[in-house]
């Protein structure tokens, strides 16, 4: 548990870099501060663990404030990945990681095998990595060494200063489910820095917004999305942010799993009466057994064809469905672009496990308030 | 081109040409020698390539002296028939002139491209090492076996040189001295240069104008006030006033510094910082200067008169240990998968090197300081403190050492990169692990470019100190150019040359060795 309470840092030329910041960060919570540049989040981080000091106010760290906690002892047991990376290029990989375990006079073991772990965390093979010195790695590789590095004693408290800043869509997005499943499992209380507002939606529990050193909004992704107090907010979050709302909504719920199928060896005589039995123009056809998707077929094309499989539309699964882990926004996103009004689900072996209808989603973006009831009680916590 | 000179002085001599000597075609040989690297050039493969030019650079310095010395021999045979009837025939020599410095100097630049070519191919620093000391071994043997006697200078160091040996390593002892001194000094004010930004124009202006002084006026300077100063007692004059004055003003310095940094208005608690640390000048300079003096005169002798050679032993051979310890890299395998044992080793020899230099300097300074009963009735005089001599010379360069020391510790420190500072705070390292586990090691390579730029600089700068009596290789300068010898200002600057030299690349090896690999610049690294 963090408490910042009425923060201020004013530097001698008297600016106001944060103002009278008040926020709390639950224990065990990811809190993602976001806003433009200039706001104040890195100066924020950074009273946090005393690198700056603080004008005005306090910060509480588990009750405790940081003043009266020797500097070196703080710090040692927060995490902190600085926005610049700052790996120290005299050392090898394993000694960068190394740092804080050696200064807390861990034994060698103990040590090696804390970095080979955390290497294979972010994605780097330790046998090829280890001995490498930070020149000799790019920057998005430098920048998971920066990560594994602020994680080397496991502390309590993590500060991550856009940690994924440097990294490819593709490896960001592996590390942020890393990253959500470390911090789900062990329980860490992580402050997290991003430009990217997708990254500020997956990621955080609470989403605190700042503009010039103030704090503009600080709720869950959930409310921020539904109820930005305000134009700046709104115009942050960006005009999709209906969109993105769906985006944090799993399809499960919205899954219509009475779905109308044939098996691939059916009869065209078969297919065309189970579509009139349900009253509807097409079917998907699925494997007999595995029930897994092969394709769909409708009802004009039965009219002229002499067996199912030569009526039949043919597709990989991969293809036309989306998967039951999808969110509402993924569904969408794929019923708009194949021009589906439906679109069959499969789990992850390509069984048809039910369907979503593009009505659906829609009144899910209309209608009904996506934040549940618990989350709405809270919203007054920066009041 | 050969010069026979019929004594050490002559002005008058005669001149031949290598080629032109009578019926004699041997010398061609070197000249289409010279051509051959020009071909070898086409060879692509780089490995061949480089062993190539590697054999040809040192058959070409071993050559380019012995043909000539021959030759010299043969002149020399026929000296008084060659010479002018009316001139004054006395150790009759041969000085070569450019064509043997060039053919040296061309067989060097083939051996060093051919020592590149084999570096890129990977041959490994041992090989190259060896490969790269055959010619000089060649010429040392030469000059051993007496084959290069005609040559003039090697006459002059048969004639005047029993002293070469003592010289140089007297010139060596002033070098290293004040640059030790020089490094304490240096490296201290260049840290807080870069800790204040306010000192630091005042520290790097000052340092700079101290490099402006012609060395001759400096030790006009220093003469009266440390003449003066010899004849004070070391015991009721000096420890009695020096020692507490220094401790006086370093408490008051740091209390100063620590508590008035909190209680003192900003400008007040620089002036009272400034005030102090004129104040300590005196006491300073005094308790410095004694310790050099010491230093240099016990080293000196540690060095020169051989009584304690059991530790000089050691210490030369764990010296030579960890050089070679230097040469076999961190590439090696079998160590590179045993760092530990590695480091251990390392850490022995250095041990090693270090007690034994420790001990033989203790031992010798037992011998050279005054006894109990003695003690108290030496004069600063008793410890070297003069004004003439060894002293004002170690003052001196002592000084001229502090400028590319002062800015390279200040540059160096000065770069390091403010978000791997950061970095290492934000992980809780305490401003001395950050200082001796970030800062040091990422400016030592910049701080050992000063080292090694001071060292060479002082080698040339340490033949001054004879014009005051401080002796090592300036006495041969300063007598050849009293006597207008020629030979006899070659001998003690070709030494002095190859001090550079050598120094230059054993704090290469040095620097190398203590460097980081994620911070070594590629190319880095003499042989
Ligand atoms: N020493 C200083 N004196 C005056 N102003 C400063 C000083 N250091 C930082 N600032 C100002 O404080 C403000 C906040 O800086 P901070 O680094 O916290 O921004 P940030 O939100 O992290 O921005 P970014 O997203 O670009 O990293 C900036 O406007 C900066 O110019
Ligand atoms: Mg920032």
């Amino acid at each position: 548990m963090i408490e910042i309470r009425n923060v201020s840092k004013i530097y001698p030329n008297g600016f106001r870099a944060v103002d009278g910041l008040s926020l709390s960060i639950p224990k065990g919570d990811l809190v993602v501060f976001i806003g433009p540049s200039g706001c104040g989040k890195t100066t924020t981080m950074r009273m946090i663990n005393r690198l700056i000091a603080i004008s005005t106010g306090e910060i509480l760290i588990e009750g405790r404030n940081n003043q009266e906690i020797p500097a070196e002892e703080l710090r040692r047991n927060i995490g902190y990945a600085i926005q610049q990376i700052g790996l120290f290029p005299h050392m090898t990989v394993s000694q960068n990681i190394a740092t804080v375990p050696r200064l807390l006079e861990w034994d060698e073991g103990r040590i090696r095998r804390r970095v080979d772990e955390l290497l294979e965390l972010v994605g780097l093979d330790p046998d090829l990595y280890r001995d490498k010195f930070p020149r000799q790695l790019s920057g998005g590789q430098q920048q998971r060494v920066g990560v594994a590095r602020a994680l080397g004693a496991d502390p309590p408290i993590m500060l991550m200063d856009e940690p994924f800043g440097a990294v490819d869509p593709i490896t960001r997005e592996i590390l942020q489910d890393e990253f959500i499943q470390i911090q789900h499992a062990v329980e860490k209380t992580i402050v997290f820095v991003t430009h990217d507002i997708d990254e500020a939606i997956k990621m955080g529990d609470r989403i605190a917004i700042l503009r010039d050193g103030k704090l503009v909004q600080y709720d869950t992704p959930e409310t921020l999305l539904e109820k930005p107090n305000g134009r700046f907010v709104r115009d942050f979050v960006g005009a999709d942010r209906q969109l993105k709302r769906l985006g944090l909504v799993g399809i499960r719920e919205l899954l219509d799993k009475q779905v109308v199928r044939v098996y691939m060896d059916a009869t065209a005589a078969q297919a065309k009466e189970v579509m009139e039995k349900n009253g509807v123009r097409s079917v998907f056809v699925v494997e007999r057994e595995t029930d897994i998707l092969r394709g769909w077929v409708n009802k004009e094309a039965l009219e002229v064809a002499d067996s199912l499989l030569d009526a039949m539309h043919e597709a990989p699964y991969s293809d036309i469905a989306v998967r039951e882990r999808a969110t509402a926004r993924e569904a969408l996103s794929a019923m708009v672009a194949r021009g589906f009004r439906v679109t069959p689900v499969v789990n992850r072996e390509g069984r048809l496990v039910g369907t979503i209808r593009l009505e659906a989603i829609q009144e899910l973006a209309i209608y009904n308030p996506v934040v549940p009831p618990q989350a709405l009680g809270e919203a007054t916590l920066n009041e | 081109m050969l010069i026979v000179v019929p004594n050490a002085q002559a002005v008058k001599n005669v001149s031949f040409q290598l080629l032109e000597l009578q019926g004699d075609y041997r010398y061609a040989v070197l000249f289409f020698l010279s051509l051959v690297p020009m071909v070898v050039g086409f060879q692509s493969n780089q490995l061949r390539r480089g062993w190539l030019l590697v054999g040809l650079g040192n058959l070409m310095m071993i050559l380019a002296l012995w043909l000539p010395a021959v030759a010299a021999k043969e002149l020399l045979a026929n000296a008084l028939d060659i010479l002018p009837t009316d001139t004054f025939v006395r150790n009759p020599r041969v000085r070569p002139v450019s064509g043997v410095a060039v053919g040296l100097m061309g067989g060097y630049i083939v051996l060093f491209s051919g020592l590149l070519d084999l570096r890129k191919a990977g041959v490994s620093q041992v090989i190259r090492f060896f490969a790269g000391i055959v010619g000089f071994v060649g010429i040392y043997w030469l000059f051993d076996s007496g084959r290069l006697d005609a040559f003039s200078i090697v006459l002059e160091y048969r004639v005047n040189g029993d002293n070469l040996s003592n010289n140089l390593i007297k010139q060596l002892t002033y070098v290293l001295v004040s640059l030790i001194t020089g490094l304490v000094i240096g490296v201290g004010l260049g840290l807080w240069a870069s800790r204040q930004a306010r000192v630091a124009p005042i520290i790097l202006y000052v340092v700079g104008i101290i490099q402006t002084i012609p060395s001759l006026a400096l030790f006009g300077l220093l003469l009266v006030p440390l003449s003066n100063l010899g004849r004070q007692q070391i015991v009721d004059d000096m420890l009695v006033y020096v020692i507490p004055a220094l401790i006086g003003v370093s408490v008051l310095f740091v209390i100063v510094e620590r508590i008035g940094k909190r209680y003192l208005p900003d400008s007040l608690h620089f002036g009272a910082l400034v005030v102090l640390g004129v104040g300590a000048l005196v006491p300073f300079f005094l308790s410095t200067l004694m310790v050099i003096s010491l230093l240099f005169q016990v080293s000196l002798r540690m060095l020169t008169n051989g009584t304690h050679s059991m530790p000089k032993t050691i210490f030369l051979m764990a010296f030579v240990g960890l050089f070679a310890l230097t040469l076999l890299g961190r590439r090696t395998h079998a160590l590179r998968r045993r760092p530990l044992l590695r480091r251990r080793l390392r850490l022995a020899l250095t041990v090693a090197a270090f007690g034994a230099a420790l001990v033989t300097f203790a031992l010798t300074a037992n011998d050279y300081l005054p006894t109990e009963d003695t003690f108290s009735v030496w004069t600063l005089s008793d410890i070297g403190i003069k004004g003439l001599g060894e002293t004002p010379s170690l003052v001196a360069l002592s000084l001229y050492s502090l400028l590319p020391l002062v800015r390279n510790t200040y540059a160096g420190l000065n770069n390091v990169d403010n978000a791997i500072i950061d970095s290492g705070r934000g992980m809780g390292m305490t401003p001395r692990q950050i200082f001796f586990k970030i800062e040091l090691p990422l400016a030592f390579p910049v701080i050992m470019a000063g080292v090694r730029s001071a060292a060479i600089a002082l080698v040339g700068i340490a033949t001054i100190a004879a014009v005051i009596g401080g002796g090592a290789l300036g006495e041969y300068v300063v007598e050849g150019a009293n006597r207008i010898s020629l030979d006899l200002i070659l001998l003690g600057t070709l030494p002095a040359i190859l001090l550079a030299f050598m120094l230059d690349a054993g704090l290469r090896a040095l620097e190398a060795f203590l460097t980081s690999p994620g911070i070594r610049q590629q190319g880095q690294g003499g042989l």
